[in-house]
């Protein structure tokens, strides 16, 4: 069983269900946590080792770039990415400054693919 | 109402015609099929002129996704569905034959929703980047009912003069999805848009 654990942050149900799918089919023995809005991603990564991290932008709540930053506190070094739709400039500046990888919806299996293997 | 001149129209027809573009490739991307997509259309009506505009075009019962935006301007962009080949779309979205039917059935909100996301936030989104602006989207809404339902613009701001129309439609051929994008603005927001162009095209416009 690997360590490697990842915490996929949607609140688009078919998102986060395509996103796992990927995930696994390249990376069978990872641990998936799968959370809907920015607060019960917080609630369920409380005490767990995570490694890797999709969250997306627009959610109820927080925004998912305010949750990149609670949450690269918690894991400094857990590799995240911001995944949405949001394309414009302004967000990717902001997920770049924060040190978080900018992955552009729509969700497919080699932008996952990529992203779990760099 | 305000007028736009025709060349002010026209940028924004080849503005648009950008967005969608890129919207377009998201949405081949998902479905992993060619999009066609029509010629922008941009008019300045009243409010009751698009909805008799838009009805005409894809029926009174139709089923959209509405997200608002708001910003250096601001308005509604919808995508709307006038025929129902939801269940397609989700199949050639998922990519899973495996799917029991009722799985894919309870789907299809969400699906549509997100597409609707991707392709709203990627046709706005390159506008913005174009105006270097920032637009913010509220979450997206599926909504199902009559076009004037829909198509009201329930703002405090909104103003009786007019709406401003930008429209374009796409379809797939191999899933037989079509749908409509259709950018709503009031007066003021229209003014904001005109300075915005003036802005990015310099006194050519």
């Amino acid at each position: 069983m690997s360590d490697d654990k990842i915490l996929i942050v949607d609140d688009s149900r078919l998102s986060r269900m395509m996103i796992k799918g990927f995930t696994l089919a390249a990376k069978p023995d990872w641990g998936v946590i799968e959370a809907e809005d920015g607060n019960d991603a917080l609630a369920k990564s409380e005490g767990q080792e995570i490694t890797w991290m999709t969250v997306d932008y627009n959610m109820p709540g927080m925004d998912g770039l305010t949750l990149c930053i609670e949450l690269r506190e918690r894991f400094p070094n857990a590799r995240i990415a911001l995944l949405t739709a949001n394309i414009q400039d302004s967000v990717k500046e902001r997920a770049d400054k924060i040190g978080v990888a900018f992955i552009q919806k729509p969700v497919t299996e080699d932008k996952i693919k990529s992203y779990i293997e760099s | 109402m305000l007028e736009l001149s025709e060349f002010q129209k026209d940028a924004l027809g080849e503005l648009l015609n950008i967005g969608m573009g890129r919207a377009s490739a998201s949405l081949s991307e998902m479905v992993g099929e060619e999009v066609e997509l029509s010629v922008p259309q941009v008019e300045t009506l009243s409010q009751n002129e698009a909805i008799t505009r838009i009805s005409g075009l894809v029926g009174n019962d139709i089923t959209a996704v509405k997200e608002s935006f708001k910003g250096a301007f601001w308005g509604d962009a919808l995508l709307l569905f006038p025929e129902d080949h939801s269940l397609e779309l989700v199949r050639a979205l998922i990519k899973d034959d495996t799917l029991p039917a009722e799985m894919i059935s309870e789907m299809e909100q969400e699906a549509l929703t997100e597409v609707g996301n991707i392709i709203l936030n990627a046709c706005l989104g390159s506008l913005a980047n174009i105006f270097k602006e920032n637009l913010e989207f509220a979450l997206p809404q599926y909504t199902h009912g009559s076009c004037s339902d829909i198509l009201t613009i329930d703002r405090s701001s909104a103003t009786p003069e007019g709406v401003l129309l930008l429209q374009m439609n796409f379809s797939l051929e191999k899933t037989k999805v079509s749908g409509y994008l259709t950018l709503l603005m009031d007066v003021a927001s229209m003014q904001a848009l005109s300075k915005q162009l003036t802005k990015y095209f310099g006194g050519a416009v």
